[in-house]
C-alpha cells in the first residue's frame, strides 16, 4: 500500500478505537484490516497507528428510494458518489503509537480529537510497525469485539505480510502466526478459528520460502 | 398537556364526516365537469369562445387553448442517449425576527447542474446572502416574511438564468423551478415599479435569448384554470364565476385523462397578473402524469412563452421531466429539483450559527446591548424544561 492520501476525519473516539467519517470523494476506501495514522498535530502527542475494523455505508430515506428503482442512471451514482453526504463510517481500532520517533504497541496515551485528520499507511510505516517488537499489538486485534478477531487479523498479516516481502523482511508471517498460536494457546477453539481465517487469506508464505532458499 | 385531545375526538368526527361529504359531492361535480370538458373539446373555435367570453369578464384567471384540442393527451419522444443538460434551483430563507439577539435575513440558493448522458457527476452551486440593511425602505420590508420569500425567489431565477447561460450553445438546456413560474410572494399590482420584479424579468430574458428551457413544476397542484374556463363557457353568471370553487381540481379532471407519462394540451394562462407580465415571458401549461396505472399522480408544468412556441422543446421537457421522476419512481417528483432543495436548505443549527457569527462581530465592535426579547426567553426557558421533563 502507498497511498499516503488523507481518506477522512475523525467523529469520535476513545482510548481504544475511533470512528471516522469517509469523504467518498477523495479515494477508494481504505480496505478491511488495513493499516492506518492519525497523525495528532498538536505538539507532544503521538502519531496512532490503527487497524480498519468496520466499513458502515448508511443511507438515508432518499438513497433508499433511489434503489428501489430498476435502473440508476450513471449521472444520479456519480450524485450520489460525489456530492451526497452518503455516510460512510469507518471504525478503527488503536494498535500502538509512535512517539519521538520510538514506536509502542501499548495503546495511545490519549485518543485524537475529533476532526483531525486519518491517512492509510505506506509499506514503510507498516514494515517498521510490525517489525518493532515482539508482536505486542496483536493482543489488541485479538480482543477485538465488533468483528471476528480471524478475520482482521487474516486481512491485517495479508497486508503486513505484502509489505514486509516487499521490504525483504522474510519470515514475518510465520513469526506472526507463532506469535499467534502462542497467545491462544489457551484457547483451541477460537485458535482454530483464527488460523482457520488465516489460512484462508492471500499469505505468501510459499513466496518467503522459496526467497529464503 | 398542550393539546386537548378530549375535546379534538368530536371535532376529527365532524371533521371526518365533512371531507366524506365533499367527496361525495366532488365526485358527482366530476362526473358533470369530464362530460363538459368532453362536449367542449368537440366545439368549433374553442379558444376564441373562450377569450369572447373573457373579454365580457375581464380579471377572471382562466386556461385559454392554444393549438392543441384540449383533450389531447400526447406522450414524449424518446430522446435516451442524448446529451441535456438539466439545471434545478431552489432557495431558503432565514426571516428576520426581532426577538432574537440580532435580527437578520438570509437567503441561500442552489443550483444543481447535471449533464445526461455526460457520464460526469453532477456540478453544485450555493450562494448565501444576507440581506442588507443600509436600505430603510429595504429595512421595512424585511419585516415582512413575504418580501423575504420574493427576494428568494428571485435571487433563484438570477442565479439559474447566470448558470444556464454559461452552458455552451449547442446543447440543450432545461432549467426548472419549484412551483409556477408566477412569483408566488408577489402581490402588488404595478410590477413595473418593483426593481426585484425588473430583475426577474431580466432573468428570464436572458435565458430566452439563449433559447433556455424554462419550466416551473408544481407537485399535487390545486388549480382551477381549466375547470374554470368551463365554467365561464357554461356559466353566464358572472357574479358565479368570481366565486372560487374548491370541490374539484384540474387535476382530479386530467387523472381521468392522461396515462402514466402523458402530457395534456398546452393552455395559456389567463390572469390579470400574467397579462402585466412582459410578452415573452407570459405562462402557458401543461399538466403531466407523472404516476402509474394504479395510481394518477398529475403535475402542473407552467413554461414561458418563447417554450410554448417550440414544440421541440417542450417534447424534450416532457421527456425529461417523465426521466428525472423515474429516478425517484416510488414517489416521483424531478431528481435535480429534490437535491437543489437539499443543497439549499438552511438548518436551525446553521441559522444559530450565522447568528452567532454576526453577535461575535458586532461584540469585537464594541456593541454590548444584545439580548434576545423576554418573550423568547420564556420560549426558550419552557422549551428547555419541557424537554427536560421529556428525557
Amino acid at each position: 500500500m502507498t497511498d499516503t492520501s488523507m481518506f477522512g476525519r475523525i467523529l469520535s473516539s476513545n482510548i481504544r478505537e475511533c470512528v471516522v467519517g469517509y469523504r467518498t470523494s477523495e479515494s477508494a476506501i481504505p480496505p478491511f484490516g488495513s493499516m492506518v495514522r492519525i497523525p495528532v498535530s498538536h505538539a507532544q502527542q503521538p502519531e496512532i497507528y490503527g487497524l480498519v475494523t468496520d466499513i458502515q455505508i448508511e443511507e438515508d430515506g432518499f438513497l433508499r428510494q433511489l434503489a428501489t428503482n430498476d435502473q440508476v442512471s450513471e449521472e444520479v451514482m456519480l450524485d450520489a458518489r460525489a456530492n451526497r453526504n452518503v455516510p460512510v463510517v469507518l471504525r478503527i481500532l488503536f494498535i500502538g503509537y509512535l512517539e519521538n520517533g520510538n514506536i509502542s504497541h501499548l495503546l495511545p496515551p490519549c485518543p485524537p480529537l475529533t476532526l483531525d485528520n486519518i491517512y492509510k499507511c505506506t509499506n514503510a510505516e507498516i514494515t517498521a510497525f510490525t517489525s518493532f517488537g515482539n508482536f505486542g499489538y496483536i493482543r489488541h486485534i485479538l480482543k477485538v469485539t465488533n468483528v471476528p478477531p480471524g478475520e482482521l487479523l487474516a486481512a491485517h498479516i495479508s497486508q503486513a505480510a505484502k509489505a514486509q516481502f516487499a521490504d525483504n523482511h522474510f519470515g514475518w508471517t510465520e513469526r506472526a502466526i507463532n506469535e499467534v498460536i502462542y497467545l491462544m494457546r489457551d484457547n483451541y477453539a477460537d485458535l482454530l478459528a483464527i488460523l482457520g481465517a488465516i489460512g484462508d487469506a492471500d499469505i505468501s508464505l510459499d513466496g518467503e520460502e522459496e526467497e529464503q532458499e | 398537556m398542550p393539546v386537548n385531545y378530549l375535546q379534538l375526538q368530536s371535532q376529527i368526527h365532524i371533521l371526518s364526516d365533512s371531507i366524506l361529504n365533499q367527496r361525495e359531492k366532488g365526485k358527482e361535480a366530476l362526473e358533470k365537469l369530464t362530460d363538459q370538458f368532453k362536449a367542449a373539446a368537440n366545439l368549433p373555435d374553442l379558444a376564441e369562445r373562450v377569450s369572447a367570453k373573457l373579454r365580457e369578464n375581464r380579471g377572471l384567471s382562466c386556461a385559454l387553448p392554444r393549438e392543441e384540442r384540449i383533450d389531447s393527451h400526447i406522450s414524449a419522444s424518446d430522446h435516451s442517449g442524448e446529451i441535456v443538460n438539466i439545471l434545478a434551483a431552489d432557495g431558503s430563507q432565514i426571516n428576520p425576527s426581532r426577538h432574537e439577539e440580532v435580527s437578520f435575513g438570509l437567503i441561500n440558493t442552489a443550483i444543481f447542474k447535471m449533464r445526461m448522458n455526460g457520464n460526469e457527476a453532477p456540478q453544485i452551486v450555493t450562494e448565501t446572502k444576507l440581506l442588507e440593511r443600509e436600505d430603510d425602505s429595504l429595512q421595512e420590508k424585511l419585516n415582512n416574511e413575504a418580501n423575504v420569500g420574493l427576494f428568494r425567489d428571485v435571487e433563484e431565477r438570477r442565479l439559474l438564468s447566470r448558470e444556464a447561460c454559461k452552458i455552451p450553445q449547442g446543447e440543450p438546456v432545461v432549467a426548472l423551478t419549484d412551483g409556477p413560474l408566477q412569483l408566488y410572494y408577489f402581490q402588488e399590482p404595478n410590477t413595473t415599479e418593483n426593481p426585484l420584479v425588473n430583475e426577474y424579468y431580466k432573468a428570464l430574458a436572458e435565458m430566452s435569448e439563449k433559447k433556455i428551457i424554462t419550466a416551473g413544476y408544481t407537485d399535487r397542484p390545486r388549480s382551477t384554470f381549466v375547470i374554470d374556463m368551463l365554467r365561464l363557457l357554461m356559466n353566464s353568471d358572472p357574479q358565479d364565476l368570481r366565486v372560487k370553487q374548491t370541490l374539484v381540481f384540474d387535476s382530479n379532471l386530467f387523472s381521468r385523462i392522461l396515462l402514466p407519462g402523458e402530457r395534456s394540451a398546452l393552455f395559456k394562462l389567463i390572469s390579470p397578473a400574467v397579462e402585466q407580465m412582459p410578452a415573452v415571458v407570459q405562462i402557458s401549461f401543461f399538466y403531466l402524469n407523472v404516476g402509474n396505472n394504479s395510481r394518477p399522480m398529475i403535475t402542473r408544468i407552467e413554461i414561458p412563452e418563447w417554450v410554448s412556441k417550440d414544440p421541440a422543446a417542450i417534447d424534450l421537457l416532457h421527456y425529461s421531466l417523465l426521466q428525472q421522476n423515474g429516478f425517484i419512481s416510488s414517489n416521483p417528483y424531478p431528481y435535480a429539483l429534490h437535491r437543489a432543495h437539499e443543497c439549499a436548505v438552511v438548518q436551525f443549527s446553521e441559522k444559530e450559527h450565522v447568528k452567532q457569527l454576526i453577535i461575535r462581530e458586532l461584540l469585537s465592535r464594541g456593541v454590548t446591548d444584545l439580548g434576545k426579547s423576554a418573550k423568547q426567553i420564556a420560549k426558550d426557558l419552557f422549551g428547555t424544561t419541557y424537554r427536560d421533563f421529556e428525557e
